[in-house]
């Protein structure tokens, strides 16, 4: 039943996470176009005030972008399980844990959707930095091997566990968000505000170890080696990464477990 | 003849105030049975445990032996006493959902319905009225060919024209050997589709009979004697 849950979890859902992504990416082709091609010879006034606005914009609808999909996303749960929607949701023959992954894998998706596209849409706006800063391909090329030779941030490695964390953040994002909608249905009354009581202790929780272990794995990484510049650089933020995504990964199996337990044992549809 | 619900002694309580007081009884197949009692006597909180939405304080529940979980919900078919539907979805798509949840969902039995009301399944639900929503509802219940159909006051504040064809709907989309329980304040308008009555009191069972025995043993009509039980 875990798939016939998502099959209609993703039909009901795709419409505005596609469309805000869609729209992050419209906003980084409008950015490279508007960056790259407007002349640069004695830049006036108006053209600066032109990049100005919409580098702000950009700014804008990249944040936006992101706070609807979790939002939207967050609102789905909510309204699906805990409202007179839940009735229906926990009245359909299949098991609790069926019914919160399928929630758990479509908003993970959705939301690995929106940063994707979010790095997407900014490495649009930098090839539109990058054209109108550059003469030629071949100064693109040269720099590419001064940037190489200064840092190995090209390294596979590297590249995995930055990977690897965006996937697990995704996860987290949408598991810590479950979380608290799931923690704040225990109160009585003000369920919401229950919710974000809970968000707001967590997000102080995980500020206190990810700031721990981001000294900590960073320290090791660079105590541990002993050659260039550019491999700690790559070795510490790549430490970092696998070490913060571990965390994460750990986060996330508590989140599931509780969400799951508390559904079973403590609904109650008012 | 075996059980079909088996409800023993059942608890719930709201802090310091319970809602049910330890109520146990049994409901066999091919009943109407009515589940009556005034307002906050504990009929929804009691249907909702039954279906899953509610943990109980204490005691047990069990549909065709199988605790409340997905085996008691495939057996179950439950209308709300609120629209449950998303008003965002189409009624086609509520009817593919259905289809695809319930084995013993049949799709011609809904559309046959939706067609003799005029309804049109392209439509969505946000666009039609309060009352069309809640007879799309109670067309995808009783399009379910269920052992056990659970109804939480379905004719509550409708009026007579649509009580008639709310009752009517149910009553000719039921098999024989299912089993209804429906929950109503509204005694005089559904006494005569009902075989038994359970008269729920502040949380407590204070009469379980069939309809007959009432009419032979007391004299009187249900809603007659509901009138003199709770009498304010």
């Amino acid at each position: 039943m875990l798939s016939t849950l998502l099959k209609h979890e993703f039909s009901a859902t795709w419409r505005v996470p596609v469309a805000l992504e869609a729209l992050l990416i419209l906003l980084g082709i409008m950015g490279a176009v508007t960056i790259g091609y407007i002349p640069q010879a004695g830049e006036s006034m108006g053209t600066s005030i032109l990049m100005f606005a919409f580098m702000a914009l950009y700014y804008v609808g990249i944040i936006a972008a992101n706070i609807v999909t979790i939002v939207y996303l967050v609102m789905r749960y909510y309204k699906n399980l805990y409202t007179s929607q839940g009735y229906l949701t926990f009245t359909l023959p299949v098991k609790t844990s069926s019914i919160i992954t399928s929630k758990v894998i479509t908003g993970s998706v959705w939301m690995l959707l929106a940063y994707i596209c979010t790095i997407l849409s900014i490495l649009i706006t930098l090839f539109g930095i990058i054209s109108r800063v550059i003469l030629s391909p071949s100064d693109f090329v040269s720099i590419m091997h001064e940037f190489q030779g200064t840092s190995d941030i090209l390294n596979p490695k590297f590249f995995l566990s930055v990977i690897f964390l965006i996937i697990v953040s995704a996860l987290g994002t949408i598991l810590s968000l479950y979380f608290c909608i799931t923690v704040g249905q225990l109160w009585a009354k003000h369920k919401i505000l229950g919710a974000v009581l809970c968000y707001a202790a967590l997000y102080v929780v995980n500020q206190i170890i990810s700031t721990v272990i981001m000294f900590t794995s960073g320290f090791f990484g660079m105590a541990a080696q002993s050659s260039s510049d550019a491999d700690i650089f790559t070795r510490m933020y790549g430490n970092m990464a696998f070490t913060l995504g571990g965390i994460v990964l750990i986060e996330c199996a508590i989140y599931y477990v509780a969400c799951l337990l508390i559904t079973r044992k403590k609904v109650n549809l008012d | 003849m075996s059980s079909l619900l088996t409800v023993s002694d059942l608890t719930k309580k709201y802090g310091s105030v319970a809602a049910l007081k330890g109520i146990s009884f049994e409901l066999e197949s091919g009943h109407i049975t009515g589940l009556l009692g005034p307002n906050g006597s504990g009929k929804t909180t009691l249907i909702k445990i039954i279906c899953g939405l509610l943990q109980p304080t204490g005691g047990a529940v069990t549909v065709k032996g199988n605790p409340v979980g997905p085996e008691s919900k495939k057996i179950i078919s439950y209308l709300p006493d609120t629209t449950y539907l998303d008003p965002s979805q189409r009624v086609e798509d509520i009817i593919r959902y259905f289809c695809d949840f319930y084995e013993d969902f049949d799709m011609s039995r809904a559309y046959d319905m939706l067609s003799k009301l005029g309804i049109n399944a392209r439509d969505r639900l946000k666009t039609m009225s309060k009352g069309t929503r809640e007879k799309v509802q109670l067309i995808l219940v009783m399009s379910r060919r269920a052992e056990l159909y659970i109804l939480d006051e379905p004719i509550a504040g409708v009026d007579p024209a649509a009580r008639d064809y709310i009752l009517n709907t149910i009553i000719t989309n039921y098999d024989e050997n299912a089993s209804i329980l429906l929950s109503t304040h509204l005694i005089s308008d559904v006494e005569n589709i009902l075989d038994q009555v359970i008269f729920l009191k502040e949380g407590s069972i204070v009469r379980y009979s069939t309809v007959d025995e009432i009419r032979s043993e007391e004299g009187q009509s249900v809603d007659s004697l509901f009138r003199e039980v709770f009498k304010c």
